[in-house]
């Protein structure tokens, strides 16, 4: 004959027990689970690594070492204009012509050197500077919503 | 005994469905967390090489999925092909780029710019030579002035090694020294030259100008040294003309820019 304190003592080891397995089973096939899912989402999707912006970056920015950064994406995304981690140096320090998000690619086209000679950057500085300060002169568009609203209203670029 | 059993059966019947309660749930957000990164959003991609200036037409590109944590709203979505099609790209493209907004950036302030650059241009670099050629001038002015160089020490030693001036930190090219930038070390005699500057000869370097970026522990050598006031090497002629020609371009270019929108008005 068991004693209710018998029986509730084995109620007690039971659930701690059937907890205790039943977790363990649980996190190894959520994590087998998981990892499958993500390794199914990256290998349906090749990847490269290229040089993005490490932050929000207005235009008219001059890239410090804190505004590069290197990042894997869908090879889909990557032609020639895409700027590749061995060649970072080459933007380093350039003036940036366009408005990025924080893990937008880099692509050659985005910088004041696209049109503007290395040796009269200076120029360009100067230029760049007193534009900005006149009261009329055209303004930088300071992002994609800004772009995408000129364009929807009709003003061409 | 067997009530016993039951209790326990029954126990981990109920912490079983427990923790399958909690953990379908919480299994189903993680992997919905996983999956939501890559779920597929259309973008714009162009199907050949664009020209700068030049229409963007339907048939210029096409639609295709990336996994929406890479396009940001920096991207064309597909829903907005209407909006770019007739309109103007302002970078180049190229076949198989992502159609970005940033190809179609107000081209009035580039062009503004552009402008400038042609209008002051010349203007800027006639500057940037008289600069030049003034400050060779002055240069060769001075070297005209000055005795001539001090003899070079030649090290002794009786003891085998010779107590040499090294940077004791840092040093940054241009840089006029001072007692505290530098430091001693023993050196093997048979590895100084009469280049190197001995320890004794510490007092002559305090006020030099440094022509080469050292770091800490370069030995010092006459070579890179020169007098702030009358410089007289080849490079500190150099980099004297290049200070000049930069100055005098960034004078020239600011006064001429302002000057060129001042007279145009609107850019």
């Amino acid at each position: 004959m068991s004693s209710p304190l018998k029986i509730a003592l084995g109620a007690v080891v039971g659930l701690v027990g059937g907890s205790t397995v039943a977790g363990l089973v649980a996190g190894f096939l959520s994590y087998v689970s998981v990892r499958k899912q993500e390794h199914q989402s990256r290998t349906s999707w090749p990847m490269v690594d290229v040089v993005v912006a490490a932050r929000d970056l207005a235009p008219g920015s001059v890239l410090g070492e804190n505004a590069l950064s290197a990042r894997s994406v869908p090879e889909a995304m990557v032609t020639a204009s895409i700027v590749t981690p061995e060649k970072a140096a080459y933007i380093a320090h350039q003036r940036l012509e366009v408005p990025l998000r924080a893990g937008d690619p880099m692509a050659w086209t985005f910088f004041e050197t696209a049109y503007v000679a290395p040796e009269e950057s200076d120029v360009a500085a100067a230029c760049s500077a007193a534009i900005d300060s006149a009261p009329n002169g055209p303004k930088r568009e300071r992002s994609s919503a800004d772009i995408r609203a000129r364009i929807a209203s009709g003003r061409r670029p | 005994m067997k009530a016993v059993l039951v209790s326990i059966v029954s126990g981990g019947l109920v912490g079983v469905l427990a923790v399958t309660l909690f953990a379908v749930p919480a299994l189903s957000e993680k992997k919905d967390v996983v999956r939501a990164g890559w779920t597929p959003r259309q973008v714009l991609v162009v199907t050949r090489d664009v020209s700068q200036g030049e229409s963007l037409s339907a048939d210029m590109f096409k639609q295709s999925d990336l996994p929406e944590q890479f396009t940001s709203d920096s991207f064309v979505p597909a829903d907005d092909q209407a909006i770019v099609v007739g309109t103007k790209v302002s970078l180049p493209l190229m076949a198989g780029d992502v159609l970005s907004w940033s190809a179609f950036i107000d081209q009035a302030r580039r062009a503004a710019v552009t402008e400038c650059i042609g209008h002051i241009r010349q203007g800027v670099t006639e500057a940037g030579a008289r600069a030049e050629a003034d400050a060779l001038a002055r240069f060769q002015q001075q070297l005209k002035k000055l005795p001539s160089p001090p003899a070079l020490h030649s090290p002794t030693s009786t003891e085998g090694h010779v107590l040499i001036v090294v940077a004791g930190a840092d040093i940054r090219e241009g840089a006029l020294l001072s007692e505290e930038q530098l430091a001693g070390r023993r050196v093997p005699k048979e590895l100084v030259t009469r280049s190197h500057v001995r320890a004794t000869d510490l007092a002559a370097l305090v006020g030099a100008r440094l022509l080469v970026p050292l770091q800490a522990g370069d030995p010092l050598m006459w070579q890179v040294l020169d007098d702030p006031d009358a410089p007289q090497s080849s490079l500190g002629c150099v980099n004297e003309i290049k200070k000049a020609r930069e100055e005098a371009r960034a004078r020239s270019s600011s006064e001429a820019a302002t000057a060129f929108l001042g007279a145009t008005g609107t850019p």
